[in-house]
């Protein structure tokens, strides 16, 4: 018999790959005399030593699973303990670590036990329990299993904050390839659904306030970078796709940590974080700041630059755009600078009305020129160190090497300068 | 070359800008605790005066906003030096110029007022996720915490809506208060350190305090270790009082 302690480290351990944690976007409201409430922006509880927040309680359900996909610990062809928690052990380990403010709340997924009804129906316990019969009020993530009863799906919808349907791999190819148990359309079934019932319930909470929530966080997905040969632009098409098609809150992304030796697999000595970096940067820019994806990349130059970030790319083949005068360029020209972010364009805006801008005005509101000062005016002065053309100004951005010192070698390293040679 | 000096009180403060505000040789206003003794200043006691503080309050709501109160009550607690003095300094600016110079982030005294107010709402978010609760009787939890600022006040809103179905006791190691409060009733109180650990000494050890412990260091990855990244987000100073860092 496993003790709790053991099923958590267990269970702990298999759904550590699981990017998401974040607890925001939920509008669910505490209710006096029980327990709970969410917070619109989120809250981190703790950070471990990767540097990644702890929200929720992220946990599987089980990992005895009977599928087998190549790029998971929890594959069925692998030698390892297995363990599964009973409903109510989950709800004792949720409420008592809510009520000593440990998480914001409780992310359950699974491995698929048995078939995806039966572990999809599990889920729905421990949900229908907390919620129920502990009336708890706090966030919760739940996995929507693909291949589960639509009912069912519906029924999570009810009573999680976030659903989210993993997307696995950018492709079929990849899917069929690695993950064979799994197909495209069983994944991209519950997703539509979901999202056609929260446009359905946002229209119905326009007419009547009080009907119920359905997932009210929104759902999410998540794709492995680095396990299969798809590009930068295939991944960036896609999630572009994800975002108009299904309205989804996030798409993550999360490098492939190498945890099984198969044939199938790309050989590894850590997993990709600087690809999966510039990936979310690219994600950022076409969710908060305008960009469309074929802005972006394109079939010439299909991946980020390793040394320049996705905007610098971009603003250095537009030069004809810059330089901008910040006293008088619109929001959605503002947002294009690199260096200067929503924060930083709000702050803008507002000061502008007052007075116009000075350089060292923007310095002192805590606007970044490290980055923008090539390609910003301010009441039409410029204090640009360089000409305004592509190859002064990525010069002049090119990362610093760590020391000016280092140890000449006989085959040198290949050069930095990536970013010029897209514009060769 | 004058210093006023009030008794750290909210109202204290808005007696002293009441006081401070006509006379131009007001140079640094503090509190009791804080002052120095300095051979070019000339000290001025401020007795807390309510109704001088209700005039200004209300004065404030009126003719300028509820935003800029609350500014002035972020800088209030953030208890930095020179604090004090900068919320006398914003309020004659924006007496002068009218409510709308808040949008002047350029201007000196309001980004400063901006820092303070950005200082002190960064380490409430924070201490709403660093905080962290010991059972030391049924549903009644205690937590230690040392903020940079002054937070007791300003958590009550987000503990009284969260857990409303228990009692808590916040104690600020720091400045030996204690925020004492309920689902419905909230009081801060003075609290000691021997206090709080008569309290901790009672329960015995918390299986759950373990099992989050185990979790914390389960659900690393240690192929993408960032320590650096661990922190920027949660500084060594609030690790003291976390069961799983210490």
């Amino acid at each position: 018999m496993q003790s709790i302690f053991d099923k958590l480290t267990i269970l702990a351990d298999a759904a550590k790959y699981d990017v998401s944690c974040s607890s925001s976007g939920s509008e669910r409201q505490g209710k006096k005399g029980s327990l709970g409430s969410a917070a619109k922006a989120g809250i981190c509880h703790s950070f471990t030593a990767d540097g990644r927040c702890i929200s929720l309680l992220k946990i599987l359900m089980s990992n005895a699973c009977s599928y087998d996909c190549a790029y998971c610990l929890s594959r069925r062809s692998n030698d390892l303990p297995r363990a599964t928690f009973t409903p109510q052990e989950i709800v004792d380990l949720t409420i008592n670590f809510y009520r000593r403010n440990y998480i914001e709340g409780l992310f359950l997924s699974s491995a698929i036990l048995g078939t995806p009804d039966y572990t999809m129906e599990l889920l729905i316990q421990v949900v229908e329990k907390l919620r129920l019969e502990e009336h708890f009020h706090g966030y919760i993530h739940l996995k929507a299993i693909p291949g589960a009863d639509p009912k069912l799906i519906e029924r999570a919808g009810m009573l999680a904050d976030r659903l989210s349907v993993n997307i696995e791999l950018p492709s079929e190819v990849s899917l069929q390839r690695l993950a064979p148990d799994k197909k495209k359309s069983a994944i991209l079934a519950p997703m539509a659904q979901i999202h056609q019932g929260v446009v359905q319930n946002r229209n119905e909470r326009k007419q009547f306030k009080k009907s119920p929530l359905f997932v009210p966080a929104g759902q999410t997905t998540q794709m492995i970078i680095g396990a299969s040969g798809e590009s930068d632009l295939q991944i960036l098409n896609l999630t572009s796709a994800l975002y108009h098609q299904f309205s989804l809150k996030r798409v993550y992304f999360s490098a492939y940590v190498p945890v099984n030796q198969d044939k199938r697999l790309p050989l590894l000595t850590s997993p990709p974080t600087f690809r999966e970096n510039r990936l979310y940067q690219a994600d950022w820019l076409m969710r908060f700041y305008g960009f469309r994806a074929e802005e972006l990349l394109d079939e010439a130059y299909p991946n980020f630059d390793p040394n320049f970030d996705p905007k610098v790319m971009w603003a250095v083949r537009h030069l004809e755009l810059f330089p901008l005068e910040i006293n008088r360029a619109c929001r959605e020209e503002l947002l294009r600078i690199p260096g200067i972010g929503v924060q930083g364009v709000k702050r803008i805006m507002t000061a502008r009305r007052v007075a116009p801008l000075s350089f060292d005005d923007l310095k002192r509101m805590g606007i970044s020129l490290k980055r923008s000062q090539y390609f910003i005016t301010c009441q039409g002065k410029s204090i640009s160190p360089v000409a305004l053309e592509p190859t002064a100004i990525l010069r002049a951005l090119q990362p610093k090497a760590n020391s000016p010192y280092e140890q000449l070698s006989l085959f040198p390293e290949p050069k930095m300068l990536t970013g010029m040679e897209v514009l060769a | 070359m004058k210093i006023l000096i009030y008794d750290g009180t909210f109202d204290g403060l808005l007696t002293a800008c009441f006081e401070g505000y006509q006379d131009k040789t007001v140079t640094e206003i503090t509190t009791f605790d804080r002052y120095q003794p300095d051979l070019l200043q000339q000290p001025q006691e401020i007795i807390t005066d309510k109704a001088k503080a209700d005039r200004v309050y209300h004065s404030i709501l009126t003719k300028l906003s509820a935003y800029t109160l609350e500014n002035i009550y972020y800088a209030y607690l953030s208890e930095l030096p020179g604090c004090d003095f900068l919320c006398l300094q914003y309020l004659r600016l924006c007496y002068q110029k009218g409510n709308k110079i808040n949008a002047a982030r350029q201007h000196p005294i309001i980004d400063g007022i901006y820092r303070l107010r950005f200082k002190v709402t960064r380490e409430l978010d924070r201490m709403k996720g660093f905080l962290r609760f010991q059972e030391v009787a049924p549903l009644f939890f205690l937590a230690q915490i040392e903020p940079d600022h002054n937070l007791l006040p300003i958590l009550i809103p987000h503990l009284q809506k969260r857990f409303s179905d228990q009692a808590m006791l916040v104690f600020d190691q720091k400045r030996n208060r204690a925020l004492l409060l309920n689902g419905q009733q909230s009081t801060i109180i003075p609290f000691s350190q021997t206090e709080a650990d008569n309290l901790l000494n009672n329960c015995k050890a918390d299986e759950y305090a373990q099992l989050f412990r185990q979790y914390f260091q389960t659900i690393n990855i240690p192929e993408r270790e960032n320590l650096r990244q661990q922190l920027n987000y949660m500084p060594h100073r609030y690790r003291k009082n976390m069961l799983e860092t210490q």
